[in-house]
C-alpha cells in the first residue's frame, strides 16, 4: 500500500505539471495578426459628432455591421455586443464601434433612438452613419462580408462576425457575432491583447 | 453485490423514463420560439433592454390571446406602452410560419402569461386559421 503510494505521487506530479505547462503555454501564445486596418473614414455617430480613425487612436476596438431593422441576426449580434460592452464598460481603453449598412434608414435619429433603448454611453460604444460609399468600403477593409440583396430578409447579406483591432491598428480576430461561447473568448482575447506592450 | 444490482436497477430505469416523459409536455412550440422569436425576444422572454420588449406576462398571452396570430403573420409597429416604458418601432411579420406551427407556438408561449391569465390554451391550428383569415 505504502509502496503504491510512493510510486504514484511522482507520477500524478509529473501529469499535473505537463498540465498546467500546457495550459499556460497556450495562453502566453500572442493572438495572430491577421492583417492591419488603416483607412480613414468620417462618419457621424449618435449624438449627430464627427467619428474618424483617430477616434480609436490606442484603443482596442471591436467592430461590427448590422441595420438597425434587420429581422435575422442583427438582435443577437446586439445582444452579444452588449455582453461586451457590459465587460468593458468601465475600461477607457476599449471601445465598440458598429457601422450601419443601411444609411437611407439608419439616420443619427435612428440611430439615436436605438442607442438609447440599448442605454450604453456613446464615449464607449458609437454607433454611426454616413454614404454607403464610405461605409462599404470600411467593411472590406476589415474583411468583412457586406452586400446589397432584394432576396435576403431585410433586404443586406452581411457577415454576423465582430472584428478585434488592436492599439497598433492590426487585425487580431473574428468572433462570430450570433454565438454567445465565441464571444466568451473574444472577451477573454481582450484581456491577453491589454497584456501586451 | 446486492445493493449494485438495485443501484443498476434504479439507473435504468431513470434513463428509460428520462426520454418519454420530457417531450410529452412540448410538441415543438419550444423549437419554434427559439428559431423564430427568441433572437429579439430572448430565449425566456426576457427581452433586450427597451430595445425589444419583454414577453413575460403580455397581455398577447392573456385577454388579447386572440389577436396574436395576426400580429406574428403581419408583424407589429407603432406605439405601444409597456410596463418597461413605451415602444415605437417595428416587429416585421413572420410569414413562414402555418396555421399549425402558429398554433403549437401560442401553447408553447403561454407559460409566458402571468397572473390571472396564466392558463395555457389549448387553441387548435383549425381556430388559428380562422383567425388568421380575419386579420386586418
Ligand atoms: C426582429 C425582431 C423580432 C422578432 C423576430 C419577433 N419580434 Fe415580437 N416584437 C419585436 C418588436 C421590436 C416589438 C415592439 C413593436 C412596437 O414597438 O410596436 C415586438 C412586439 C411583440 C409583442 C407585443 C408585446 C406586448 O406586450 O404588447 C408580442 C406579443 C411579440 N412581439 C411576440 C413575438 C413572437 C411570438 C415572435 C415569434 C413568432 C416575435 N415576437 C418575433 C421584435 C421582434
Amino acid at each position: 500500500m505504502t509502496m503504491d503510494r510512493l510510486f504514484a505521487t511522482p507520477i500524478i506530479s509529473v501529469l499535473l505539471c505537463i498540465l498546467l505547462l500546457s495550459g499556460c503555454g497556450q495562453n502566453t501564445q500572442p493572438l495572430p495578426v491577421l492583417g492591419s486596418f488603416n483607412q480613414d473614414f468620417s462618419l457621424i455617430n449618435q449624438d449627430g459628432q464627427i467619428v474618424t480613425l483617430a477616434t480609436f487612436n490606442d484603443k482596442i476596438y471591436i467592430t461590427d455591421f448590422f441595420f438597425t431593422t434587420c429581422p435575422t441576426i442583427c438582435p443577437i449580434m446586439k445582444t452579444q455586443m452588449t455582453r461586451a460592452y457590459e465587460a468593458f464598460v468601465d475600461n477607457p481603453k476599449i471601445l465598440l464601434l458598429s457601422h450601419t449598412i443601411d444609411p437611407d434608414h439608419d439616420t443619427v435619429e435612428v440611430l439615436h433612438d436605438f442607442a438609447q433603448r440599448l442605454e450604453i454611453k456613446t464615449s464607449k460604444w458609437q454607433m454611426v452613419t454616413g454614404p454607403k460609399s464610405i461605409i462599404y468600403p470600411l467593411a472590406k477593409n476589415y474583411m468583412l462580408e457586406v452586400v446589397e440583396s432584394s432576396k435576403a430578409p431585410g433586404g443586406y447579406i452581411h457577415s454576423g462576425s465582430f472584428c478585434l483591432i488592436d492599439a497598433n491598428r492590426n487585425i487580431r480576430g473574428y468572433y462570430n457575432g450570433t454565438d454567445s461561447a465565441e464571444v466568451d473568448q473574444l472577451i477573454k482575447d481582450i484581456g491577453r491583447l491589454q497584456g501586451e506592450k | 453485490m446486492k445493493m449494485r444490482q438495485l443501484l443498476l436497477l434504479l439507473i435504468g430505469v431513470v434513463l428509460l423514463a428520462a426520454p418519454i416523459t420530457a417531450p410529452a409536455t412540448d410538441d415543438g412550440g419550444q423549437q419554434l420560439y427559439q428559431t423564430h422569436c427568441s433572437r429579439c425576444h430572448g430565449i425566456d422572454g426576457q427581452g433586450l433592454r427597451r430595445l425589444y420588449p419583454v414577453l413575460q406576462g403580455s397581455s398577447y398571452f392573456g385577454q388579447k390571446l386572440m389577436q396574436l396570430p395576426c400580429i406574428i403573420q403581419n408583424g407589429l409597429t407603432g406605439n405601444i406602452r409597456l410596463q418597461d416604458g413605451t415602444y415605437n418601432r417595428t416587429m416585421p411579420g413572420n410569414r413562414i410560419l402555418d396555421a399549425d406551427q402558429i398554433a403549437r407556438l401560442m401553447r408553447y408561449t403561454s407559460q409566458l402569461a402571468t397572473g390571472e391569465s396564466a392558463a395555457t390554451t389549448t387553441i387548435t391550428s383549425e381556430e388559428v386559421a380562422h383567425l388568421l383569415q380575419q386579420c386586418q
